[in-house]
């Protein structure tokens, strides 16, 4: 096949998978009248952002989603920064050992380890506290944070680091003059994904939140994992995330070179 | 005065990789000071003492008399200039040149008149507002030498600069840094593989091997009087063959050649001593069968290799083969033909 078959055929997969399912979406969360029959709702309106409103349940889970994505953000970066350097400008026995740990969290099912992180937050007594979400999303975020800021440093030449030190640069000036400015785009770069891995959590959230953190991929499930399926509600919460997520691809596109999210990815 | 002082220097890697072990070496205010070894001999961890990015197992280094031993690198007054440029890529050319400046806190106008004046020596004033990504490889080591003289540092230390540009543009920056040295006249220690650029800019080398100075000297005594086999065959292309010395009068040899050619030299070597002679190419000349000359080695002319402005001549002397270098109108014999060589210059060393 030429290689344009398999750009169409990604791209088909693509917009199938996900760009068609995002306009049905926005279609159900704007329609106050949608028959089966007919191809577009029949009568537009933000009657289901209203009845979400007025119910509050839109106004907690934004809340819920919107404080603890920039607190795993923060808290991530906090402990992930200083490893980062770590393994990206040293070389020291174990090093692989720590670059592979770090990745565990992306690679067992979110299903599994929630089992038994719920018997242990029971043990505890944190299940359905906020700073329990945290935690459980940081586990998830902090590889993202780590591998961004990891390849950021990685790319940094040694040599910089000397030149400033002979040049009448501390340690800590050239930690500001030098790998800050650097740095910071991967710091950039794991945010954004850190982000957007927080915001979208939801089988983690689900088992240690219950009952009061209802976020907003939680929240959307009780109105179609239930006995009953709404779809309406669960679009108009959907479209209050996904517009963050296309903002943050937007954002990406503009900002961040595409080395540093690759970093964030397995290699 | 800022003169350098090694004394006793040793760096150990691990339990027994001995990276540098410098007994004594003292490096002259305002000297040009080269570093010369193959790779693995310890020059860049020489100079990485000097520059205090490694601290040295044992030993003191002492700059202007003051011992720096334990200062970290930032309050040395040393500047380094590396081999990948290792410029900041976040700042311009400008801000790179003045980062020093700016360390040491100097007002505005004093860091402009400063890049200026670094700049303009290294012919890069009109580079000043470009990144660093737009600029080619011997413009980056420009600026790289800017940035490390634009300080006024007591010690330029120079890594390798040249060895990631291509052939051509090498020689000509190695002209242009002995003029800068020659105008500013900091003391700079140099390290390179590359022999002829340890000849065309040192005031005096020192041959590295496994860690130790093998020799030290001025580049013309390196050259016409090695130590030993290794420094010989590592400035400049030689040939060698082994010898018995007859007689010893100061310098001056009378040795006798396996072939039973008895041969005047020069060397350090008493009568009975055994030894090598070194012969440079260029000091070698094919006459005819008939000169009863002194000094005359008989051969046997393997190949003769045409180079453009010089011959090369591979002659077997008994079992060794020896290098001569000739002027294209004396190449007039064919390879298989016993030919006669006049030694004119040549040096005994022991091993
Ligand atoms: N961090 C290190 N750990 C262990 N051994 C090292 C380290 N750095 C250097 N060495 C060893 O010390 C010796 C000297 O190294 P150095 O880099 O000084 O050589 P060099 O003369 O600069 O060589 P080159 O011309 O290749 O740059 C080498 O055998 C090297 O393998
Ligand atoms: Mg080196």
């Amino acid at each position: 096949m030429k290689r344009k078959t398999w750009i169409f055929l990604m791209s088909t997969l693509i917009i199938f998978g996900v760009v068609f399912p995002i306009i049905v979406i926005f279609f159900w969360a704007f329609s106050e009248r949608w028959y089966g029959t007919s191809l577009l709702p029949s009568k537009w309106g933000l009657k289901w952002f209203k009845v979400l409103l007025e119910g509050g349940d839109l106004g907690k889970s934004i809340y819920l989603s919107f404080t603890i994505a920039p607190l795993v953000v923060l808290f991530s970066a906090l402990i992930s920064i200083p490893a980062a350097y770590v393994v990206g400008t040293k070389s020291f026995k174990g090093k692989r050992l720590v670059e592979n740990l770090v990745l565990i969290p992306l690679i067992v099912p979110p299903i599994a380890s929630g089992i038994g992180l719920l018997s242990m937050y029971t043990n505890w007594g944190m299940i359905g506290s906020y700073w329990g979400v945290v935690l459980v999303h940081m586990i998830g975020g902090i590889p993202y944070m780590f591998r961004s800021v990891a390849a950021a440093f990685e790319s940094i030449d040694p040599a910089l680091e000397e030149a400033s030190r002979t040049l009448g640069a501390t340690r800590l000036q050239t930690m500001l003059k030098v790998y800050v400015p650097l740095v910071s785009p991967g710091v950039l770069a794991g945010s954004i994904f850190t982000f957007a891995w927080s915001l979208n959590e939801f089988v983690l959230t689900l088992l240690v939140g219950l009952p009061n953190i209802t976020t907003l991929p939680v929240q959307i499930f009780h109105y179609v994992g239930g006995y009953y399926i709404a779809p309406a509600p669960a679009s108009a919460l959907s479209v209050v995330l996904i517009i963050p997520s296309i903002l943050i691809v937007l954002l990406m596109e503009r900002f961040v070179k595409i080395e540093y999210t690759a970093g964030a990815g397995l290699k | 005065m800022p003169e350098v002082v090694l004394e006793g220097i040793k760096k150990i890697y691990g339990k027994k990789v001995l990276a540098s072990s410098i007994d004594y070496l003292k490096i002259e205010d305002g000297e040009f000071f080269v570093l010369l070894g193959p790779s693995g001999c310890g020059k860049t961890t020489t100079l990485r003492i000097i520059a205090g990015l490694i601290k040295p197992t044992e030993g003191r280094l002492y700059v202007g008399g003051k011992d720096i031993t334990d200062l970290p690198p930032e309050k040395r007054n040393i500047t380094m200039v590396f081999q990948n440029f290792a410029l900041f890529p976040h700042l311009n050319v400008f801000e790179n040149i003045a980062y020093g400046l700016k360390m040491r806190k100097l007002p505005k106008d004093e860091i402009e008149t400063r890049v200026k004046d670094a700049a303009r020596l290294m012919r890069i004033d009109q580079l000043l507002d470009r990144k660093i990504d737009q600029l080619s490889g011997g413009q980056q080591q420009r600026v790289g030498v800017a940035r490390a003289i634009a300080p006024h540092p007591d010690i330029i230390l120079f890594d390798e600069p040249l060895s990631n540009l291509d052939a051509k543009l090498r020689e000509e920056v190695r002209f242009e840094l002995k003029e800068v040295h020659k105008q500013i006249g900091t003391t700079s220690v140099y390290v390179t593989h590359d022999q002829a650029e340890a000849m065309v800019m040192a005031d005096r080398i020192a041959v590295m091997r496994a860690g130790k100075i093998v020799q030290l000297g001025k580049p013309k005594e390196i050259y016409f009087r090695p130590k030993n086999l290794f420094v010989a065959g590592f400035i400049g292309i030689m040939s060698h063959l082994p010898v018995e010395v007859l007689e010893s009068d100061g310098e001056n040899l009378k040795v006798r050649l396996e072939t039973g050619a008895v041969i005047n030299s020069r060397g350090l070597l008493s009568a009975g001593e055994k030894g090598f002679m070194i012969i440079r190419p260029e000091s070698l000349e094919v006459v005819s069968k008939e000169s009863d000359d002194e000094n005359i080695v008989k051969g046997l002319l393997v190949n003769s290799i045409f180079l453009g402005n010089e011959v090369e001549y591979r002659i077997k002397v008994g079992n060794e083969e020896i290098r001569a270098k000739l002027k294209p109108h004396e190449d007039k014999y064919k390879p298989g033909e016993e030919v006669n060589l006049k030694i004119m210059n040549s040096w005994v060393v022991k091993d």
